[in-house]
């Protein structure tokens, strides 16, 4: 279950059936991930501390739609950073969900254009020893491994 | 006595079934594995709490286990008047039921 998922139950459901309810949703975090979000869904919309509160039909279709769009609208993949070092420097991948949307070399921005992405592997254009590429595998549980490059030389002044 | 509807009546059977070691996500299986159709955790506890409203169920936090992040399982037990209304809805069946319905013939 990701931070998303909790936080969602965390504000949207009654906090007294709140143990049970994300005990149970993190034996279920491995079905499917349509799957799995229908029964998020579906406890965010019945257990909703939200809907309880509406007493009228217009404040509860109210509610309803509000929960309805937050629950949609958190399927949107959350934005991570993870930062990486090895001798020849730091490099950072940014990912939306599974996948890379930015990445930077020694604080740097690196042009899109330069981001090849495949399925299971990340090359960046000119990022690895001499200016060749650099290539990372990325791994199904958001993990990435790449052959660690080489210090670079020192400039003289 | 309280009248079940046939989900009611499922999840009643179901947490029998279970003998007191239910909860939501092993009701939720066994309902599923047995009617074959997709049912959502959220229908099941909307259920659980109808029925325990209504006295059918009666319900209990268990111990804490490490597969749910240390968080306890709401247990669900059926109350003899749960076990006497899902006696009520067979007998009733029972007695309409009869040979399998056919259509009359031309």
């Amino acid at each position: 279950m990701t931070t998303a998922h909790a936080t969602l139950v965390r504000w949207l459901v009654d906090p007294a059936r709140q143990e049970e309810l994300l005990g149970d949703l993190e034996e279920l975090a491995g079905r499917g991930t349509g799957r799995f979000w229908l029964d998020v869904a579906s406890v965010c919309m019945r257990q909703s501390r939200v809907v309880a509160a509406a007493r009228t039909p217009s404040r509860l279709a109210a509610a309803l739609a509000v929960v309805a769009a937050l629950t949609l609208g958190s399927t949107a993949p959350t934005l991570r950073t993870v930062r990486a070092v090895d001798p020849a420097g730091e490099f950072t991948l940014e990912f939306a969900g599974a996948r890379v949307v930015g990445a930077t070399l020694d604080g740097a921005p690196v042009p899109p254009h330069r981001l090849i992405q495949q399925p299971g592997r990340l090359v960046i254009r000119g990022g690895g020893d001499a200016g060749n590429d650099l290539n990372i595998r990325l791994a199904s549980n958001g993990a990435f491994y790449w052959r660690a490059r080489s210090p670079r030389p020192t400039t003289r002044p | 006595m309280a009248r079940i509807g046939a989900f009611e009546e499922l999840v009643l059977l179901a947490v029998g079934g279970l003998a007191g070691e239910g909860y939501g996500v092993t009701i939720q299986s066994d309902l599923e594995r047995e009617t074959g159709d997709t049912i959502s955790l959220g229908a099941v506890y909307a259920t659980l709490d109808r029925l325990e409203r209504k006295g059918l169920l009666r319900s209990r936090m268990g111990p804490a286990t490490a597969e749910r992040g240390g968080r306890r399982k709401r247990l669900y037990r059926i109350t003899p008047d749960g076990a006497a209304a899902v006696r009520e809805m067979q007998r009733i069946r029972a007695r309409l039921g009869g040979p399998s319905p056919h259509p009359a013939s031309a």
